[in-house]
């Protein structure tokens, strides 16, 4: 299933790819989109940190990035977990993690869960982008995982 | 994985579903119909969008039952039910649909059939009805949110983590 979450990474990154774009044109949404949009950018990066055993606490949940900053994002996180899962054994899925919240507990997360997780968080404010382009009268961009996956015959 | 990914999405849906039924459920019958603009769609256009994806996908594609969807009437619809029944029938559809997941054959996953006239691998189309749930649930709490100026409190069990 390592393919399967590779495509996950694909679709994610190809999503906000032709988004950020169409923000890039659009000035009337441009700056209340990029709040949202660095908001969900940031969790892919959230998780690795997690992953990896580094500092999450501190976390930006809400950085403001401009276009660039946000273009570099989205290439980053989809190389960093695309390598992340390479590198993994199969089956992928059932890798888990463990980890301590901040009182110290260890909790524990699954592979599967992460990436369906911050996969469907993208997927949940790019759907509010839809709807600022509504209101500002232009034609939302369609990101759907479907679309994607028919576009390239899978 | 194969099941892990049919209970996985399974999970998911009724998570979404429960944020939506909150979203909702603290809003007036008036605003479940009103569009922002002659663009956009209401919440009661959103909902009945989604039951009708879950139902085309899952409930028919995936466990047979006959698809009778019209989508465009989804998005015609300028009143109809009341919040309630909406949410009761989003809800029935999700429970249906978490039962076809539960009920189905991890081998099917691979399989192509053709759903809503394009032909597609099962897994994927599973996983395109999470996608497209979540992408509805986010517009209708962002528009909860905007009419009634509240927020949800969802993620403060991240801040112990």
């Amino acid at each position: 299933m390592k393919a399967y979450f590779i495509e996950l990474i694909a679709h994610e990154a190809w999503a906000n790819r032709i988004l950020l774009e169409a923000l890039a044109r659009e000035s009337s949404v441009a700056e209340r989109a990029r709040v949202v949009f660095g908001h969900f950018c940031s969790a892919p990066d959230y998780w690795l940190k997690r992953v990896r055993g580094e500092n999450f606490r501190e976390h930006n949940w809400w950085p403001v990035f401009d276009v660039a900053e946000l273009s570099a994002r989205i290439d980053h996180s989809e190389q960093t977990w695309r390598d992340f899962l390479n590198r993994m054994p199969e089956p992928v899925e059932l890798q888990t993690f463990e980890t301590v919240n901040q009182r110290g507990d260890k909790i524990t997360f699954r592979v599967v869960d992460i990436l369906t997780q911050f996969h469907n968080h993208s997927s949940h404010h790019r759907g509010q982008i839809a709807v600022l382009f509504r209101a500002a009268g232009l034609e939302p961009i369609k990101t759907d995982f479907i679309n994607w996956a028919l576009e390239r015959g899978r | 994985m194969d099941e892990l990914f049919l209970r996985t999405s399974a999970e998911f849906l009724r998570e979404f579903y429960t944020k939506i039924d909150e979203a909702v459920s603290r809003l007036d019958e008036s605003q479940i119909w009103a569009r922002p603009n002659a663009a956009s769609n209401s919440i009661g256009n959103l909902l009945l969008h989604l039951a009708g994806n879950v139902r085309q996908h899952i409930i028919s594609g995936c466990g047979g039952v006959a698809d009778v969807r019209t989508r465009s009437q989804e998005f015609a619809a300028t009143e109809g039910l009341p919040k309630a029944e909406l949410l009761a029938r989003l809800k029935q559809t999700v429970d249906e649909a978490c039962d076809v997941l539960a009920n189905l054959d991890p081998n099917a996953l691979l399989e192509r059939r053709v759903i809503q006239n394009n032909e597609v691998v099962l897994l994927r189309d599973i996983y395109h009805v999470v996608e497209h749930f979540s992408y509805h649930t986010g517009q209708i709490v962002m528009r909860s949110k905007e009419l009634t100026a509240k927020g949800f409190g969802w993620y403060k069990h991240l801040e112990g983590t």
